[in-house]
């Protein structure tokens, strides 16, 4: 949902650059981005919190935690806790979508002075937690959602069949041809020093 | 009762398991009356292997003498690791393990892998005269048993498909191997065995070795199959074989070295659901579970058929709870249910298979009865 309620902002940030404000179609991203926003801000605070109770309630979870783990959970809830903050001071996401023109518009745009965030101290602490956390996001583990893509979604790993139809079709044909092709960094009783992964793998007897 | 360990205690130095297992503190077992208690391991094990986890072992590994065999062993595991590290070492699994090392380093690795399988051929050492002794065996059991006479294939080129068991079942379940051969000609399939050595033995012990001996191991069977022109490999009833040549050789056999492989599981479904067998369901009037295998379920995938056949043939089949792919591991995959050193067999029914008695007890909980796993 909060990722939702970004993508309606950009647009209705475009919006505002192109000053194509009056029609219908903007009302229409105005509303989904309140529905999403609301929603999206609701559930991650709650389920951040939740997040929070269930690592450090349980005794087994609470043990195999470290630093890291909560502070990484207390980043996000902090980046949460301050956007509903920040909500009291812009209920209808307007100083938001207004900073949003602001950035796609390469500060091109003219901040109307009500919504500019400066004026806001909340609006202007949520902003500053939150690119700090999105700077932080590709250094930590929290990347771990897009890992989750590998990991779990695609199913270890594209496990697509290599034949199909009954035709040979592994597109990763090449790539393990070339990975062949390269030296085994080690040796042992069975592995003679320096060879190629295609020279040991055959069966020599 | 065993305090609460945290994960600094695992680098603590003590001859002394860390924690000890004691049957009070274990999941109790409400239809199983009395089960033996937990022994302690010898002294003079002790003083020579490892035991500091939780007084068991399943490897056997050396305590250091010296603070010099202590550095060694350290510097080996740490490098054994390092392998794994680089695209040049482990260019099969990297990403694999790359991406899972970030949370949770799962190490499947048995110490018991050996190359004694490339050495002679298999694990059990037979070569193809003896194999064929032992086919010829089976073939006067068959007869004897059921009164059919079936003349089993062994190295008969141009059948539609190689089947491979688990070298260990020719020695020790000599039925198994029996069964197939009766399913497989009642039901008109086109089959053979090989009496090649790794021909007739699926299991790729290069999987607790390393990728050389995987690969090795899988190209041979590869290799056997094409030479005598069969269109598929089948893998018989061993899960470790099973994940080995039915999935993980799936994306390294390039085209070249490609054949088609499958489990037999499948196709005993496709034979029981088109009806190619005459069986009667009311022969097998008992109650039936099903326990899902690791290897077979998680790794694999295979989760429909063997369920399809069971309910096509038992009546009061049901299933244990939870099962497929959410099923519990009963610590007796990848051989370890026949493999017995120092006291892991305790752990291994005390510990790991002690849901496993929890479910089956329950799956037949009506009937009050139990049955082996």
């Amino acid at each position: 949902m909060i990722l939702g309620w970004f993508l309606f902002l950009f647009i209705g940030g475009i919006f505002l650059v192109t000053g194509a404000v009056l029609g219908p179609l903007f009302q229409a991203i105005f509303y989904l981005t309140l529905v999403f926003g609301y929603i999206g801000v609701i559930t991650a605070t709650a389920g951040g919190i939740g997040l929070v109770i269930a690592r450090y309630s349980d005794n087994n979870l609470r043990d195999i935690s470290a630093p890291v783990d909560g502070f990484n959970l207390a980043f996000a809830l902090a980046v949460m806790i301050s956007g509903i903050f920040a909500l009291s001071y812009d209920p209808y996401f307007n100083i938001a979508r207004n900073f949003m023109a602001y950035l796609i518009s390469g500060m091109g745009y003219v901040l109307p002075t009500k919504f500019s965030v400066a004026f806001y101290p909340a609006t202007s602490i949520q902003l500053i937690l939150l690119c700090c956390f999105l700077i932080y996001v590709p250094f930590s583990r929290l990347t771990h959602f897009l890992g989750k893509y590998f990991t779990y979604h695609a199913v270890m790993w594209n496990s697509e069949p290599s034949m199909q139809r009954g035709m040979y079709s592994n597109k990763y044909d090449k790539n393990v041809k070339s990975n062949l092709d390269m030296k085994i960094p080690w040796s042992g009783s069975h592995v003679p020093n320096g060879k190629k992964w295609k020279e040991v793998s055959k069966n020599e007897q | 009762m065993n305090s609460r360990i945290k994960i600094n205690d695992f680098s603590k130095e003590s001859k002394e398991p860390l924690i000890k297992i004691n049957l009070e503190e274990l999941m109790k077992l409400e239809l199983v009356d009395t089960e033996p208690v937990i022994k302690e391991p010898p002294q003079f094990w002790k003083d020579r292997y490892d035991f500091s986890l939780d007084g068991h072992s399943a490897v056997g590994i050396p305590i250091p003498k010296n603070e010099e065999e202590k550095e060694e062993l350290v510097h080996k595991f740490i490098k054994g690791l390092e392998k794994e590290l680089t695209r040049e070492g482990n260019w099969t699994f990297l990403q694999q393990v790359l991406l899972s090392l970030d949370y949770c380093a799962h190490c499947e690795a048995c110490e018991q892998g050996t190359v004694l399988q490339l050495k002679v051929g298999s694990s059990t050492g037979m070569n193809p005269e003896g194999f064929k002794k032992i086919v010829q065996v089976m073939e006067e059991e068959i007869k004897e048993k059921t009164g059919i006479n079936i003349k089993i294939p062994v190295d008969k080129e141009g059948a539609d498909i190689l089947l491979i068991h688990n070298a260990g079942e020719y020695i020790s379940w000599l039925e198994n191997p029996e069964a197939y051969a009766i399913i497989f000609e009642k039901a008109g399939i086109s089959w053979t065995l090989s009496s090649e050595p790794v021909g007739y033995d699926a299991v790729n012990y290069g999987v607790w070795y390393d990728d050389v001996q995987l690969a090795r191991i899988a190209l041979k069977h590869v290799q056997i199959a094409h030479k005598l022109g069969v269109k598929k490999i089948v893998v018989g009833e061993c899960g470790h074989a099973t994940k080995a040549l039915v999935v993980t050789a799936e994306r390294l056999l390039t085209k070249e070295n490609y054949i088609p492989r499958e489990s037999v599981l499948p196709m005993l479904s496709d034979i029981v659901e088109n009806g190619k067998l005459d069986l009667d369901p009311e022969k097998n009037r008992f109650p039936v579970t099903l326990h899902d295998p690791c290897n077979m379920v998680r790794l694999s995938g295979i989760v429909e058929p063997q369920r399809k056949v069971l309910k096509k043939i038992a009546p009061l089949f049901r299933e244990m709870e939870p099962h497929g792919v959410c099923n519990y591991c009963c610590g007796g995959g990848s051989g370890f249910a026949i493999m017995h050193p120092y006291n892991f067999d305790q752990w291994k029914n005390k510990v790991a298979a002690r849901m496993k008695v929890k479910q089956i007890t329950e799956a037949f909980r009506e009937e009050n009865t139990m049955r082996p796993c």
